[in-house]
């Protein structure tokens, strides 16, 4: 079960985009909070909102108006730059595409982010190999993305986003590039991660199966929760 | 958390090996970076070595033979300094006397290699038929000849003091210019009558065979010259003295403290205290502005090598740049500063440029080997009629300026980089297909 200690809270959000001289609603007056240790699934269909808001909760994108917190601390008016440093601290990313840096191996992936954290090599070298370990792909530990397969190539990319110890992960449509059998094995993985590490996830789909997995299900339509 | 330099190094060192391995990620992209850098680096220090040359052999061609042939001005010219600040009513009002004990006193210098006596006369040249006007040398032939040795060091195929032969061992007699002998129809063992004025303003004359006929390297020089042993001269003129001394010393390092010393040296003397030393560049107009205009047309293309290799580069570390827009956004969103991603891609340009200075380097030695070896004729500078054989030198004095000049330029090309990373939010980035 999640705590009711809130780690992101957003009030009355809207985000508004420019098409030419259009406006377009993403997201229009949101409020709710993602408390700690949460596992928490945005559905909805294509263009609902999902990704524009998980851009908002990871702190990559601002909202037009609102407010947001993080930690209960307010980050609305930090410009995006400065909030390079909280990211790195507390937020992990998994992208739908998997995102691995292609030049550098599975080690290093995870090194980097670790690195421009502060950790020194011992530190990095023990958590990358255990998060390798714990993904099951201890053995690919130097091999390039280029020679992983998809499943091996999201596992990876969830090593590096928890190796850091982030109290967030970021997931965008996480086993849309998958196959079935891998997309239910990385799903369930972050299911135990979360309940085994107690780091909150919040993650986009509309694949019914990754719904299924949610500890908190937010249902969106045209940019607005509507059922929870 | 480790101390705060260990830590910044480790991250520098991780974003280096990070863009050394992007260097390999496209690699007919870097090639032709590294290719850009490789030959604007071997053009600039070929261009340099060829103005090395270029320079060099002026000065040479200064000190050693002048630019009118009139023998060169040497290292450093000893003149009477009333001949300077005046104008002399008779002939050789202001020479210089005792110059046999002048010119030991000069050799005492440990930097003196040879000092060379002069006379310049003037007068008029007769076959007997026909009178043509004359600018005379009276010389040191042997000295001399050492003098104009000294241009083979530059083109090997120069082989000027074998003009100067016929007047070896003080034998009497002239060479003219080419173009004065013609005008005389004159040619080699005809005797001639040679006119001065003497010292007391009297014409004299004398009988002199023609030992030889040269040309210069400048066409109007040849129309008056005259080259005599310095003997003949002087009891033409009916006169001891001479016009100046010019002076060699052994090499120029530390040249203006040479000059000082030899100036302080004859200050001592009353009896050469009058003397003034001119060194060769005071006396170098035509070498000051050809070099003038030599710098400056390497300064143009220099400049516009430089600017060649900053667009194209830039134009390189902006497709690269475009291309890996999803990445940068990645390597936002995980965490990593503008400035951090923004040094990779300035290291990687820096190692392009690192590379390809390397390589044109090399290219380079091997580019001026290959035209030193083909004994390049090139034609002859305006004003003269010799033509020159192309060389290059190696100016490694000016290699490290081309080095940071070119690896500064692709440094550069990579703010291409930072305009578009700064361009692109982490959501457009990520978004960017």
């Amino acid at each position: 079960m999640s705590s009711s200690i809130p780690l992101v809270q957003l009030q009355n959000i809207s985000r508004k985009y420019y098409l030419g001289k259009t406006e377009i609603s993403a997201l229009d007056n949101l409020n709710f909070q993602i408390n700690k240790n949460d596992f928490v699934v945005l559905a909805g269909p294509s263009g609902s909102g999902k990704t524009t808001l998980l851009n908002i909760i990871g702190c990559i994108d601002k909202p037009s108006a609102g407010k947001v917190f993080f930690e209960e601390k307010e980050i609305t008016d930090t410009p995006l730059e400065k909030l390079n440093h909280l990211r790195l601290q507390n937020i992990g990313f998994i992208f739908q595409s998997f995102n691995l840096i292609p030049v550098l191996t599975a080690f290093e992936n995870i090194e980097l982010p670790l690195l421009f954290k502060g950790y020194d090599e011992k530190t990095i070298k023990d958590l990358a190999e255990k998060f390798l370990q714990r993904m099951g792909i201890a053995d690919k530990m130097h091999q390039k993305p280029a020679n992983l397969s998809g499943g091996q190539r999201q596992r990876l990319a969830i090593a590096r986003a928890l190796a850091g110890n982030p109290s967030l992960i970021i997931a965008d449509e996480p086993t849309a590039s998958l196959d079935r059998k891998n997309a239910i094995a990385i799903i369930e993985l972050l299911r135990e991660l979360n309940d085994e590490l107690g780091v909150t996830i919040v993650l986009a789909s509309h694949d019914q199966m990754i719904i299924d997995h949610a500890k908190t299900k937010l249902f969106m339509q045209d940019g607005k929760v509507v059922n929870v | 958390m480790q101390n705060n330099n260990a830590h910044q190094w480790r991250n520098f060192s991780k974003l280096l090996k990070l863009a050394y391995r992007n260097l390999f990620r496209n690699k007919r992209r870097s090639f032709f970076a590294i290719l850009i850098a490789a030959s604007g680096c071997a053009a600039l220090s070929v261009a340099i070595g060829y103005y090395s040359f270029s320079i060099y052999s002026l000065q040479e061609l200064t000190i050693r033979n002048g630019f009118g042939g009139s023998s060169g001005s040497g290292h450093v010219q000893v003149f009477d300094n009333r001949m300077i600040e005046q104008s002399e009513q008779r002939t050789m009002e202001f020479g210089i006397s005792n110059v046999n004990a002048l010119m030991n006193e000069i050799k005492k210098d440990d930097d003196v290699d040879y000092v060379l006596p002069r006379i310049e006369f003037g007068g008029l040249i007769s076959n007997g038929e026909r009178s043509v006007p004359f600018k005379g040398f009276g010389i040191d032939a042997e000295k001399e000849m050492k003098l104009w040795s000294g241009l083979s060091a530059i083109n090997p195929k120069l082989k000027l003091d074998q003009q100067l032969l016929p007047l070896q061992n003080g034998k009497p007699g002239i060479i003219l210019g080419k173009t004065l002998a013609n005008s005389l129809h004159a040619k080699v063992g005809d005797m001639m009558m040679m006119y001065s004025t003497t010292v007391d303003g009297a014409i004299n004359a004398t009988d002199v065979e023609l030992l030889g006929i040269m040309s210069t390297g400048v066409s109007e020089t040849d129309k008056y010259y005259l080259l005599t042993n310095i003997t003949i001269a002087q009891k033409l003129i009916n006169t001891d003295k001479i016009s100046l001394l010019s002076i060699m010393f052994k090499n120029r390092k530390q040249f203006d403290n040479k000059i000082k010393t030899l100036q302080l040296n004859l200050a001592k003397n009353n009896a050469t205290k009058n003397l003034k030393l001119i060194p060769w560049s005071e006396q170098a107009a035509f070498y000051i502005s050809i070099r003038d205009i030599f710098n400056i047309i390497f300064i143009f293309m220099g400049t516009i090598i430089l600017v060649i290799v900053l667009l194209s580069c830039w134009n390189i570390m902006n497709m690269t740049t475009m291309e890996r827009i999803r990445e940068i956004g990645t390597l936002k969103a995980i965490g990593l500063s503008t400035k951090n991603i923004t040094s990779m891609f300035m290291l990687e340009a820096f190692l392009i440029g690192v590379i390809g200075v390397f390589i044109g380097m090399v290219a380079q030695l091997i580019i001026s080997q290959i035209i030193n070896a083909l004994h390049i004729i090139m034609p002859p500078v305006p004003g003269m009629s010799r033509p020159y054989t192309l060389q290059v030198y190696a100016a490694t004095w000016f290699h490290p300026l081309i080095a940071v000049g070119i690896i500064a330029a692709i440094t550069v090309s990579s703010f291409s980089s930072l305009i578009i990373i700064k361009r692109f939010s982490i959501v457009e980035s990520l978004d960017h297909s």
